[in-house]
């Protein structure tokens, strides 16, 4: 029997493709993050909204189909109108425009607060312990790592808002049983997809750069918590002092929110309910929607974000470059 | 290099360890304030918070640039009272007060502190001290500049406003006192203590204060407001859902506070005096 | 002989994992060394020692006094900490200063103790510059001056030569030994054997948590039975003397090396091993060159203790 060397073997496989770099960093960073406490409590907190949305979809579903199930879900609602009950999927658009709107609404904070968790530690706490090196010794370039970065952001806030979304509507076409419905509501399963976009490349460019500031992840922290709730306090005083229209695009939340009005052309789905229900919009819907164009929010989110990338490439240098 | 000095004193026999006095070490108390002010005096941080504090007289300037039609008091309501006393504040105090034990945690520089012969509710009640200090100067100054920006050179002149002043500054000062003690302790209890600090400020002191319900009683904010109409603007009614007629007194708001203030500090100082610091060392990582 | 640091049945856990095992250990005055591989304890040792953890189980006992949350004991315990951490916006002599004042010296002895400890250290040029521009050795000093500023009678020092040049290496070790004639206990966790052994020949050895030995290195080394002392013969007739040795009943092994002409003998008895050298040695045909011991010093120990 041959006698077989146990000492350091030598690797013979195939390198994977570069294009797949960053995906290491995102992955590695997702399971890291998964490891915390307090990560794991926000997005079994994140749960409850996407059942909700799922239940009602299918609720609507149940509505549309006119079963038998849902009748006496029916009669509790006694004041609802005829054309209601009689040709339900009239209110197909509009009923998936509110639901998905208020979705965003509640999972706009939970994707803010995971941010928060995970998001201070990417950038800085490699900067602490000087483990920028690590990877430009590797074969990575500095667009890898950003991706990866912001893979790891990516990950989370998709999980809250692109995961129960894709759900909810799958469920919500099924339990219609109706072809239509793809329709009349992939434009709105689009516009959630692009918000979710928006959210997870505006807050995950804007904390990373963040990041890139400081060694400190508890500063970092500080100053999302400024940009989150600070700026929406300055928007609120700006409201009442200068009585400007643009007031609300000095809040990243309130921008935010604008798209998403705009995406979900939530004013189209408020005049549609009205015309159906033949009375004025919806007390307190007004108050909903803001009056200044929406490309004014794009317009901001876009500044933060080539901003964000500016700081990020001035203040994460190449392997050369480091101090 | 010099040849190892030898223990013994060459005024006495006596080594110098036994000739050191026992009980408090008094000389130690200076040098550890004078430490832990310097430490939150320090920094970019200062930086950040000086410029979010100046928000308030900027856009007071702004605003009566603009030829805003806005009555000075409804700029003072908005700036003054919820900017600066409900947003800016509260946040700046959760900052300091949830960093002064982690930070020395995170650069590993508490043991220094933890081996010397301070009982560590000295150490703790230093650090708190020395928190509140600075906060309290930032927000007095920067609620001077406010007052400054929305009420200097206006006819008719309000003479009463010097006084106004003084009372936010000193009502800002109770009210960070009372903040940083509860975050101070937040922070000896989790980790994260900012998230949890921030949920705390946004959902109690931003909403539940908000709600005229008996819950607004456990709040800072609550008693903040209440000082705000019964003693900065004596008895005046503000559009807070707050009538006068059912809320405490001035005398029992500050109490209320200055209580609040010393019972998180005890907690604070019991829990950093029994709490275990466990330094890791790269040999043990 | 007085202990100076008790552990009495010490046991330190986080979670489920044991730092240290019922350990009970007396620690004298003067210099001892406390070496273990890396996650022994030694760091748990010392932050129990210096009342930064309380143990889970058993008492520790400094200068007679429980450790835990004794701030007046502290006065007399200086730690030179493993960890690279300062106030790093201080400059040395305001680090050192500072850290004089907070152990209790008043403002007028301060000043001249700071200069006579920052002088001991060898950091009097360098003083005044930030400690964030020091370089890795300056900065072991400096954290040694902070530890020796308020004259202890007790130092701990965790690791305190690492990063030093070695002429910084040899100023410290001279340092320590000092201290140790002038009478203080000093504890030194440290993983550079040779240093430990210039510095001392009593050793305290940590594995797992566990206490392995503690005592003289010498007398460690005579109660290891399982490895017979090693001792290297060289001779011009390394092959003759060879002959002569196998005979002698207290030679357990040999191995010769005829590249560098010299034997290694195995025996358990080295004294008496040794005694019989010198009349081996005047015999014709086998003049001994070199008598060397292989493995009668503090890594033997180490390596036999600790790889077993």
């Amino acid at each position: 029997m041959p006698i077989f060397d146990q000492g350091y073997q030598h690797w013979h496989g195939r390198l994977r493709s570069h294009r797949w770099a960053w995906l290491a960093i995102a992955g590695q960073g997702i399971r890291t993050q998964l490891r915390h406490r307090w990560t794991k409590m926000i997005l079994s907190m994140a749960i409850a909204p996407a059942l909700s949305l799922a239940a009602f979809t299918i609720i609507w579903g149940l509505c549309e189909q006119k079963a038998a199930l849902i009748q006496p879900l029916l009669t509790l609602f006694r004041d609802l109108p005829e054309v209601f009950r009689t040709n339900p999927s009239e209110f197909r658009v509009p009923v998936w425009t509110f639901l998905l709107f208020f979705f965003f609404q509640i999972q706009r904070f939970f994707s803010m607060l995971l941010v928060l968790v995970v998001g201070p530690a990417l950038i800085s706490q490699d900067l602490r312990f000087n483990a920028v090196p690590l990877y430009y010794s590797r074969p990575l370039t500095r667009a890898d790592y950003f991706l990866g970065k912001l893979g790891v952001i990516a990950g989370f806030l998709g999980a809250v808002t692109v995961l129960p979304l894709t759900l909810a509507y799958l469920l919500g076409v099924i339990f219609s049983a109706d072809v239509t419905v793809i329709r009349d509501t992939f434009r709105l399963y689009m516009a959630g997809l692009v918000y979710s976009a928006i959210i997870i490349v505006s807050s995950g460019t804007l904390v990373l750069a963040l990041s890139s500031l400081s060694r400190n992840s508890r500063y970092v922290g500080a100053m999302w918590v400024a940009v989150w709730i600070i700026s929406n306090s300055l928007a609120e005083v700006f409201t009442h002092t200068l009585k400007a229209d643009w007031s609300p695009v000095v809040s990243y939340t309130q921008n935010l929110r604008r798209l998403a009005e705009y995406l979900f052309d939530l004013p189209g789905a408020a005049d549609r309910l009205a015309t159906l229900l033949h009375r004025p919009p919806m007390l307190g819907l007004n108050q909903l929607v803001h009056t200044y164009p929406w490309y004014w929010s794009a317009l901001a989110l876009a500044g933060l974000c080539g901003a964000s990338l500016w700081v990020l490439t001035t203040r994460v240098q190449s392997l050369d470059r480091l101090k | 290099m010099n040849e190892v000095p030898t223990a013994q004193d060459t005024r006495s026999q006596t080594p110098v360890w036994e000739r050191r006095p026992r009980g408090l070490l008094f000389a130690a108390l200076p040098s550890l304030l004078w430490l832990c002010l310097k430490q939150q005096a320090s920094g970019k941080r200062l930086w950040v918070l000086a410029f979010l504090f100046s928000l308030p007289s900027v856009i007071a300037i702004i605003v009566r640039t603009m030829h805003s039609t806005n009555a000075p008091a409804e700029n003072e309501d908005a700036l003054i009272f919820s900017l600066l006393a409900n947003a800016l504040v509260p946040f700046a105090a959760l900052w300091f007060a949830s960093a002064m034990i982690q930070d020395e945690l995170e650069e590993q520089t508490l043991t220094y502190l933890l081996v010397r012969p301070l009982p560590r509710w000295v150490i703790y009640l230093s650090k708190l001290a020395a928190t509140i200090a600075v906060t309290a100067a930032l927000s007095a100054v920067f609620s001077f500049m406010a007052y400054l920006a929305v009420y200097a050179g206006l006819e008719p002149a309000h003479p009463e406003i010097a006084d106004r002043a003084l009372k936010v500054a000193a009502l800002l000062a109770l009210a960070i006192c009372a903040y940083s003690s509860i975050f101070g302790a937040l922070s000896l209890i989790m980790r994260r203590s900012l998230a949890v600090g921030l949920v705390y400020i946004v959902l109690l002191e931003g909403i539940v204060a908000n709600v005229p319900f008996i819950a607004r009683k456990l709040t800072v904010m609550y008693y903040v407001k209440v000082l705000v109409e019964r003693w900065v603007l004596n008895d005046a009614v503000q559009d807070w859902a707050m009538p006068l007629g059912e809320l405490p007194s001035a005398a029992n708001s500050v109490l209320v506070l200055a209580l609040i203030g010393v019972a998180f500090s005890l907690l604070g100082a019991i829990l950093f005096s029994t709490r275990e610091f466990r330094m890791k060392t790269p040999e043990a990582s | 002989m007085t202990p100076i640091v008790e552990f009495e049945a010490v046991s330190k856990w986080y979670g489920n994992v044991i730092g240290l095992n019922h350990l009970t250990l007396q620690i004298p005055a003067g210099v001892t060394g406390l070496l273990g591989p890396n996650g022994a304890g030694k760091s748990t040792l010392l932050q129990l020692a210096t009342g930064q953890l309380r143990p889970s189980q058993g008492q520790v006992r400094v200068l007679d006094q429980s450790t835990w949350n004794n701030a007046a004991l502290n006065r007399d315990i200086g730690l030179c900490p493993e960890q690279d951490a300062f106030y790093e916006w201080m400059t040395g002599r305001e680090f050192v200063h500072t850290c004089a004042r907070l152990s209790g010296l008043a403002r007028a002895a301060a000043g001249p103790q700071v200069e006579r400890t920052i002088e001991l250290v060898g950091m009097t040029q360098n003083a005044d510059r930030a400690i964030r521009g020091y370089s890795k050795g300056m900065r072991q000093r400096i954290k040694l001056a902070q530890a020796l500023v308020h004259e202890p009678r007790v130092l701990f020092l965790d690791e305190p030569l690492t990063g030093t040049d070695p002429v910084a290496r040899r100023d410290l070790v001279e340092i320590i030994r000092g201290l140790g004639r002038q009478g203080r206990t000093v504890l030194v966790s440290s993983h550079v054997l040779y240093e430990v052994q210039a510095m001392t020949s009593t050793i305290v050895l940590l594995n797992r948590g566990r206490l392995v030995a503690s005592g003289d290195v010498r007398s460690l080394r005579d109660l290891i039975d399982k490895h017979p002392h090693r001792i290297v013969l060289r001779s011009a007739r390394h092959r003759e003397l060879a002959a002569k040795l196998v005979s002698m009943p207290d030679v357990l092994g040999m191995q010769l090396n005829d590249a560098e002409r010299s034997i290694l003998v195995e025996t358990r008895v080295p004294d008496d091993f040794y005694a019989r050298l010198p009349e081996l040695a005047l015999q014709n045909g086998t003049p001994i060159e070199e008598v060397y011991s292989d493995d009668d010093n503090l890594e033997a120990v180490f390596k036999y203790l600790v790889n077993r």
